[in-house]
């Protein structure tokens, strides 16, 4: 039986560069799954393979039995993978609560209401409803250039949330986080996986890592190294030659 | 009575402001720069000219026919710039001005460089209508596209036109289908440009490819850019300005281009957000004022 989310021996090539390189990962509903590397080790890549911003060289892709490898980063968005970015990216002229109404989304056929304000009201109302889940409700008005650190972090996983996904792609969340912010990213990664999302988190803090995920996957060069639940991560030789160097 | 000289600039404003809120949509609203504008005003043009003069028909089936003309090609570059964004994507749209102009000059069911003379004035029930009629019918135009723009920007699809304009890559993994929100914005604003070369071809009743050279998609730019890009009133307030002023400066016509290029470049360090953009240092004044102050987005005024 496929599981829920799964790549199989997925590959990218960038002219000689081997950036991501057989990964295969299984991902069952509901989980939250780290992905842990040294620098360059293609955890960014693989993140671009699975929301479509890469086709892969080779390999697949499947996503509750269906291969998505071959689709638009839009098409695979509104399946229900929804993503936050390693540096913030949001629309900075826009303000908190335009970007979530971006994602919020629309069809553009549906009974003409895209000729509404930003969609209609249901849409304002759930965007809004996301806002005040992250605490972000105080800020809609703000151009989002305007947000510190943290909040644009939570702007992203709004973002994301927006998407109604069932998988949500965390690509460094912690980085740059005070302490007890890294905390309440941990309990809010909880609260996702509490409301039945399932996570894959890129992370280099290990202690987050470490802390939130209930499997691990390490890359290297491209390449799994070791696969297992957290504490069998930090025993491993081979993950600590990884990050460490072998002597 | 308003004398015809005043007449003849408020209805070249009026089709300049129509320019203009063609580069407005695309470049503003869109993100996507184009430098062949004036292209597609000619394409509106030509099309209002040869249905009526070579057609014989209706000068008002002119209209439909000049805005599906240019909204058509307009899809096309559209299509075309989904692989191209930024420096390529205004070198591409160039081109297509310097190509249009060439099949214009040289093809001869357009007159060639000698251009199409004789387009009728459009008229009522068989009487053409005065120039007063004529002034009213473009400013009538104008509002309605305003309207049209109005609501675009207001509704879902300005929000994904700005964030495609922001950052398209991101706009595309947050699920904006960038390639049809693209061609749209094309598509909306060739129509538009297309409707103020109808107005254009009806009013000075004879046209050359000259007329819609590249120097001209440049004038577009500034129009936009002068009044501020990303809102309606820019683009109106920077085409005003640039048909009014140039009249009481006929003494440096021989340097209009030179003018409008330097305005530009003094534009684009000192204000570019233009003279009442958003964020434009007259507008942040003018909004500090009780009566211009934008009530914050919320879920009542969507009601």
């Amino acid at each position: 039986m496929s599981a829920f989310f799964h790549t199989e021996n997925l590959s990218k090539h960038f002219g000689g560069i081997q950036a991501v390189n057989a990964v295969t990962l299984r991902m069952e509903e509901n989980e939250i799954l780290g992905i842990i590397g040294p620098n360059g080790a293609g955890k960014t890549t693989l993140f671009n393979l699975i929301c479509g911003v890469y086709h892969p060289s080779s390999g697949r892709i499947l996503f509750k039995g269906e291969e998505i490898q071959k689709k638009k980063p839009h098409w695979i968005a509104k399946r229900g993978i929804g993503r936050t970015f390693q540096i913030c990216q949001p629309f900075k002229d826009l303000t908190v609560l335009e970007n979530v109404l971006v994602s919020y989304g629309h069809s553009f056929y549906d009974r003409w209401t895209c000729f509404e304000r930003y969609g209609g009201r249901p849409h304002v109302e759930g965007a809004m409803r996301i806002l005040a889940e992250l605490g972000l409700e105080k800020h809609r008005d703000w151009e989002s250039k305007d947000l510190p650190l943290a909040l644009q972090r939570r702007l992203e996983i709004a973002r994301a949330m927006a998407l109604n996904p069932e998988i949500i792609l965390l690509d460094e969340s912690a980085a740059g986080l005070t302490y007890e912010e890294s905390l309440d990213l941990i309990k809010l990664v909880r609260e996702l996986k509490h409301r039945g999302k399932s996570i894959i988190l890129i992370e280099h803090n290990m202690s987050v890592a470490m802390e939130v995920s209930e499997r691990l996957y390490v890359l290297d060069h491209g390449t799994v190294i070791a696969e297992g639940t957290p504490g069998v991560i930090q025993k491993n030789e081979r993950v600590i030659n990884a990050y460490l160097g072998s002597e | 009575m308003i004398p015809m000289y005043y007449m003849t600039v408020m209805t070249f404003a009026c089709i300049n402001i129509l320019l203009s809120l063609s580069v407005g949509v695309l470049t503003g609203y869109a993100g996507q720069i184009s430098l062949g504008q004036a292209a597609f005003m000619g394409i509106g043009a030509y099309t209002a000219a040869f249905v009526t003069t070579k057609m014989g028909l209706s000068c008002w089936l002119g209209i439909p026919c000049s805005v599906f003309a240019t909204a058509i090609v307009g899809f096309g570059l559209g299509l075309i710039s989904l692989r191209l964004k930024d420096d390529f994507l205004a070198i591409a749209t160039m081109g297509f001005n310097f190509v249009v102009v060439g099949i214009l000059l040289y093809a001869p069911m357009f007159g060639r460089a000698l251009g199409m003379g004789n387009i009728p004035m459009l008229s009522l029930f068989g009487n053409p209508l005065s120039r007063e009629a004529y002034l009213g019918f473009c400013v009538g135009s104008v509002v309605a596209v305003i309207l049209v723009v109005w609501w675009l920007q207001r509704s879902w699809v300005g929000l994904a036109w700005r964030a495609i304009r922001e950052v398209q890559e991101v706009a595309d993994v947050m699920g904006v289908n960038i390639t049809k929100y693209k061609i749209f914005a094309f598509v909306v604003s060739t129509a538009i440009a297309g409707l103020s070369g109808y107005l254009y071809a009806h009013f000075v009743l004879f046209i050359t490819p000259y007329d819609f050279v590249f120097t001209n998609s440049t004038f577009a730019v500034t129009l936009a850019v002068l009044g501020g890009m990303g809102t309606i009133r820019g683009p109106v307030l920077g085409a005003i300005i640039l048909t009014v002023v140039p009249e009481y400066l006929r003494f440096i016509q021989d340097y209009r281009m030179l003018t409008y290029g330097l305005l530009l470049v003094v534009i684009l360090l000192f204000q570019p957000e233009g003279l009442i953009g958003n964020k434009s240092f007259l507008w942040t004044h003018l909004t500090r004022l009780r009566i211009f102050r934008r009530k914050p987005v919320s879920v009542e005024a969507t009601q």
